[in-house]
């Protein structure tokens, strides 16, 4: 397959490069050139005249919402990422209470009175969720259900707005499941700089390779505030993290 | 008496470098075609990438001017070669004329229109932005809308000014050495762009190219590329002056 694009697009350069060679070798008599050298140099400023007009409509225009979506985007990013940070401090510190309710995408409480409890939750590869347990002594067969959810963002804009959250926590016979019906997939297209630029920029990781955009799919909490007594069962042990 | 020799070959020099500005100025209509193309087909084939966790699917459609700057390089190259042709080098016989001044007159219109290549190429980066806002059908990336600050196209007018003069002299070295054997006409294009192309996609190796595109510091490039440029014309003057007079 590659070697048919680079073939496709050797074939296309050198058309390319016949059809220009065709273009500038038709030479004209010296009374036609002096006509056509005025119609060129014209056509010429017409066409720098043109361009300069859609620099001038660039910075004219108002910016939309997506760029005041920009906006957000540079002068909040630290601010943003940080608070993706202290939600993921605060959970995994077990200072449950206070995680911003933001982030708590569905809470559940019931009675289970039996000793094991089997997680039925599906991991994703880049995303796995993470389940923290606190053991409670007096908890009267009471378990509590709490999961929550960092917000997706692009290029560190929220869009969860643009999602909507389908999940589901039951209890059935002592399993614990979530059910999480989202596939959603995001267009977008975006304008670069030159590659030529990119030859300057300190981070040369990215030359050249035409586009970058980052991607954070918010991290995944499931708090689980259990009897003392219950074991947990069904998920890999390097997700689940007991508090003291 | 130095003086005056001098002054007579700088006048000769620019009497022949304002009449080719307006006598070749068909390369401007194939310039003004070749970037609308290019803008055409950023418009058609753009790059991109997508990014997925499994739930979430995020695509992302780029645009940018790189094709355009293609086709504009393939633009000089062709123009620079021309000039070397006989058709052309026959209309500097017009004039009181030496091939010295023959050469510095296509070397001044070469820069002339390389800059005149920059200016547009830089300022359809705008054009671009604007049809693709008013044709894209998918929403502009958040933090990813922009042609470039003016400090990054201010670089970037320059990178692409010094790649068209850096080109122009290996056209038209290339065009000078097609003139004293035929069978370079074939070979020079393969060996210069058809090559390069194929080393870089498919062994992911840069010769030669490197020494320029790898180099991190513009005021370094532009030094580099003048002294290449500087090289590659001085030597065709070089070759020339060694050939009868009118070949």
């Amino acid at each position: 397959m590659m070697v048919l694009n680079v073939f496709i697009m050797i074939m296309f350069l050198s058309m390319l490069f016949l059809g220009i060679f065709y273009l500038l070798s038709k030479r004209k008599s010296a009374s036609k050139k002096r006509v056509t050298s005025k119609r060129a140099i014209s056509l010429f400023g017409g066409y720098t005249a043109v361009l300069f007009l859609a620099m001038c409509v660039y910075y004219v225009l108002p910016q939309d919402e997506t760029a005041g979506r920009d906006a957000d985007f540079n002068s909040n990013e630290e601010e943003m990422y940080s608070e993706i940070d202290e939600f993921e401090r605060l959970a995994f510190e077990g200072e449950i209470d206070q995680i911003d309710e933001k982030f708590l995408i569905k809470a559940q409480n019931f009675r289970y009175e039996g000793d094991r409890m089997e997680l039925n939750i599906p991991q994703l590869e880049n995303n796995p969720v993470n389940v923290i347990i606190k053991k409670i002594e007096d908890s009267a067969d009471q378990v509590e259900v709490r999961y929550y959810k960092a917000p997706l963002r692009v290029n560190g804009v929220d869009i969860s707005d643009q999602i909507a959250e389908e999940v589901d926590i039951y209890e059935e016979e002592g399993r614990i499941a979530i059910s999480q019906e989202m596939h959603y997939d995001f267009s977008f297209h975006q304008f670069n700089e030159s590659f030529v630029l990119s030859q300057f920029n300190d981070d040369s990781s990215n030359r050249g390779s035409g586009y970058s955009f980052s991607f954070r799919n918010g991290t995944q909490i499931l708090y689980l505030s259990i009897p003392e007594n219950v074991e947990i069962d069904g998920l890999e042990e390097e997700f689940i993290y007991y508090l003291d | 008496m130095m003086s005056l020799s001098e002054m007579k070959l700088g006048e000769i020099v620019w009497k022949q470098y304002i009449y080719k500005l307006f006598s070749y100025s068909d390369a401007l209509k194939s310039l003004i075609i070749i970037q609308l193309l290019g803008i055409g087909f950023s418009l058609l084939a753009s790059g991109g990438g997508s990014s997925s966790d499994g739930y979430i699917t995020v695509s992302v459609d780029t645009y940018s001017v790189d094709l355009v700057f293609i086709f504009t390089l393939i633009w000089i190259f062709v123009t620079s070669i021309l000039l070397t042709t006989k058709s052309y080098r026959f209309e500097d016989f017009t004039f009181v004329t030496s091939r010295l001044s023959s050469h510095l007159s296509n070397i001044l219109y070469l820069i002339t229109v390389s800059a005149a290549a920059m200016i547009t190429l830089t300022l359809s980066s705008f054009l671009l932005y604007l049809l693709v806002r008013l044709f894209a059908n998918t929403p502009l990336l958040y933090g990813g809308g922009s042609p470039g600050s003016p400090g990054a196209l201010l670089l970037s007018a320059g990178a692409f000014l010094l790649y068209f003069i850096l080109v122009s002299a290996l056209g038209y070295l290339a065009g000078g050495l097609a003139q004293i054997h035929k069978s370079l006409i074939a070979v020079l294009p393969v060996v210069l762009i058809v090559l390069p192309i194929y080393l870089s996609i498919s062994l992911g190796v840069y010769p030669l190219y490197s020494f320029y595109i790898a180099e991190s510091s513009f005021w370094i490039l532009g030094i580099k590329i003048i002294f290449t440029a500087a090289i590659l014309f001085g030597g065709i003057i070089l070759l020339f002056n060694n050939r009868e007079v009118r070949a």
